[in-house]
């Protein structure tokens, strides 16, 4: 009889990963709990669990802009993100398609310094792009906030992957039908990567709504700031307001959490691959 | 003969073609990428602090950085989370991973997503939450400390607790997603070879030491260098928590937090520069190692 290795008994492992499931859980139940309280009870011994008086007053004075302009932050938010997604996933899947599918001179070397800027990070670039977002006067605009990340390497690695699983006989016989380059990557390339380009857009959408080290460092105005910018400038202030700063927490997660439980197969399985495929 | 032309000017159209596809990317590549990257090793020898023209120094500036305390502070505590997150994390991580591979396991699905979503919450929310949950007076850990009995702490006033509530953060953030890269290396290892170990007498733990653990060597690459990336990277949850300040004597200022600092508010841009390029090293020099474990170079 083979001992089996690591399998002991379901039922302990299991109770274990739900009390795992339990603690990561618990940081945004007791958030979503206190967006509902007032800062009185939430600053209260002894400690409440559920709101007493459960009362929308916190999202309501958030989205009126009590103390910062929401409502237009979560709008540019959405913005930005939308053109930081936009424009990462055309000029990636474009030069993807390149190097997947043509052979021209110089190949190797741009690819080599494809992979050279997959490993660059951002912070070796943050003074110089302050300084060039400063000489062009895109500073504290939308283009200065979306346009440099939505030009990362890793989308054109990550594609080029995907593509390279494209048949070549598909692409010949198209050419033989005399579809143009352009419609050949229109029509046959875009739609074959389909899933790889749904996975590159929304984590590229994740990666560019939770941006905040450059949005802080782009951006100046309080009506032009990105949400996650503006709710952490309330956390400096003199009288915090916690149940306002939950309300908004909520907020900025909400769409990320429904992001994920939509495409939530797609999304494991498109980080492992990308990540860990040999 | 037609065809033949045809061939042949296809033949020329080809030629370009593939340069017109990438020369939106390479265009937004080096404006935002190769420029910045390649001026901030110029900068990085020029005294310049605000808009106007910079001086020559030299290596002035890295040498000022050796021993200026902040700097060498902010080292000390990304290195004191980048190893936490080796030493603590990861082995947590693998451990759930573990658990994870528990054939038939019930409600996997659900696992997996709720692992999964500390990783894609932004920072900003991440720090909200956790200054209320560390509060010392009604933030909800101290509460569980209480129940059993114990002190409470001041989690992010005392300087000896803030790395350790950071860390805490992190746990709670990067087991997840750790323990989902490890799941997918364990289910590349055939049952057949550990159990054959198991037959010829190896104890669960030798097995787990001698034949699991090298077969997950790449994937352990993987694991450990992106932690320590991570902790080079790190800036919303150090920033909100401790402060613009460093928090009480510095004790959460990380390295990036530094940069910022120095580039953003007291606009030393020549020194700020010499630090990113501090930052590039270490970072760039770990990511050549990554990616030569997930085989990047290899087609």
């Amino acid at each position: 009889m083979v001992r089996k290795p690591y399998i002991r008994s379901l039922f302990p492992r299991f109770c274990v990963l739900v009390m795992g499931l339990v603690v990561a859980a618990t940081p945004f139940v007791w958030m979503f709990l206190c967006s509902f309280k007032t800062n009185a009870e939430i600053f209260s011994a002894p400690i409440t669990f559920l709101p007493k008086n459960p009362t929308l007053r916190n999202y309501k004075d958030l989205l009126e802009g009590r103390q910062v302009p929401f409502l237009r932050q979560y709008f540019n938010s959405v913005i930005v993100s939308g053109l930081f997604t936009g424009v990462n996933v055309f000029v990636c899947s474009a030069a993807a398609f390149a190097f997947a599918k043509y052979k021209f001179p110089l190949k190797n070397l741009l690819f080599t310094l494809v992979i050279a800027f997959v490993m660059v990070p951002q912070q070796a670039t943050l003074v110089p792009l302050f300084l060039l977002m400063h000489k062009l006067n895109w500073l504290d605009t939308i283009f200065s906030v979306a346009l440099p990340g939505a030009f990362n390497a890793f989308g054109v690695f990550f594609l080029r992957q995907v593509m390279l699983s494209i048949p070549d006989e598909l692409i010949d016989a198209a050419r033989i039908d005399g579809a143009g380059e352009l419609k050949i990557y229109f029509r046959i390339a875009l739609p074959l990567s389909g899933a790889g380009l749904v996975v590159l857009g929304v984590l590229s959408f994740v990666n560019s709504w939770n941006e905040f080290l450059w949005a802080r460092i782009a951006l100046s105005s309080t009506e032009r700031l990105t949400a996650t910018v503006g709710l952490a400038s309330l956390v400096g202030m003199y009288k915090v307001e916690y149940g306002m700063l939950m309300a908004g927490a909520s907020l900025l997660i909400i769409p990320v959490i429904i992001l994920f439980v939509i495409g939530r197969d797609l999304f494991v399985e498109g980080i492992l691959r990308g990540a860990v495929k040999g | 003969m037609l065809i033949q032309m045809a061939k042949k000017s296809m033949r020329r159209v080809e030629k370009i073609v593939p340069y017109l596809f990438l020369a939106p990317f390479f265009t937004g590549l080096g404006v935002f990428w190769v420029y910045p990257t390649l001026y901030s090793f110029y900068l990085a020898f020029f005294k310049q602090t605000g808009f106007g023209q910079g001086k020559f120094i030299g290596f002035q500036n890295f040498l000022v950085l050796l021993s200026d305390t902040r700097f060498v502070r902010s080292i000390v505590n990304t290195t004191y989370y980048a190893g936490a997150s080796v030493f603590i994390i990861l082995p947590v991580a693998l451990f759930v991973a573990f658990l994870l591979r528990t054939p038939k396991l019930p409600f996997s699905q659900a696992f997996r997503i709720g692992y999964f979503l500390p990783m894609v919450t932004s920072g900003t929310a991440v720090a909200i939450i956790f200054i209320l949950i560390f509060d010392h007076q009604y933030g909800i850990l101290n509460y569980a400390l209480t129940l059993l009995n114990l002190p409470r702490i001041k989690w992010l006033l005392d300087p000896r607790f803030v790395m350790p509530s950071l860390v805490l953060i992190g746990l709670w953030k990067w087991t997840g997603i750790n323990a989902l890269y490890f799941y997918a290396g364990l289910q590349g290892i055939p049952r057949e070879v550990e159990e054959a170990a198991l037959v010829d007498g190896a104890s669960g733990w030798q097995c787990f030491w001698f034949v699991t653990l090298p077969l997950l060597r790449p994937i352990l690459t993987f694991t450990v260098t992106l932690a320590i990336i991570g902790s080079y990277q790190l800036f919303a949850e150090p920033y909100l928590l401790a402060g613009e300040g460093g928090g009480p004597g510095d004790a959460g200022l990380f390295a990036t937090v530094y940069l910022y600092i120095t580039g953003f508010r007291a606009l030393r841009f020549g020194y700020a520069s010499a630090i990113g390029c501090v930052l590039f090293g270490i970072i760039f020099s770990l990511s050549l190692i990554q990616l030569k474990a997930m085989g990047a170079f290899k087609d």
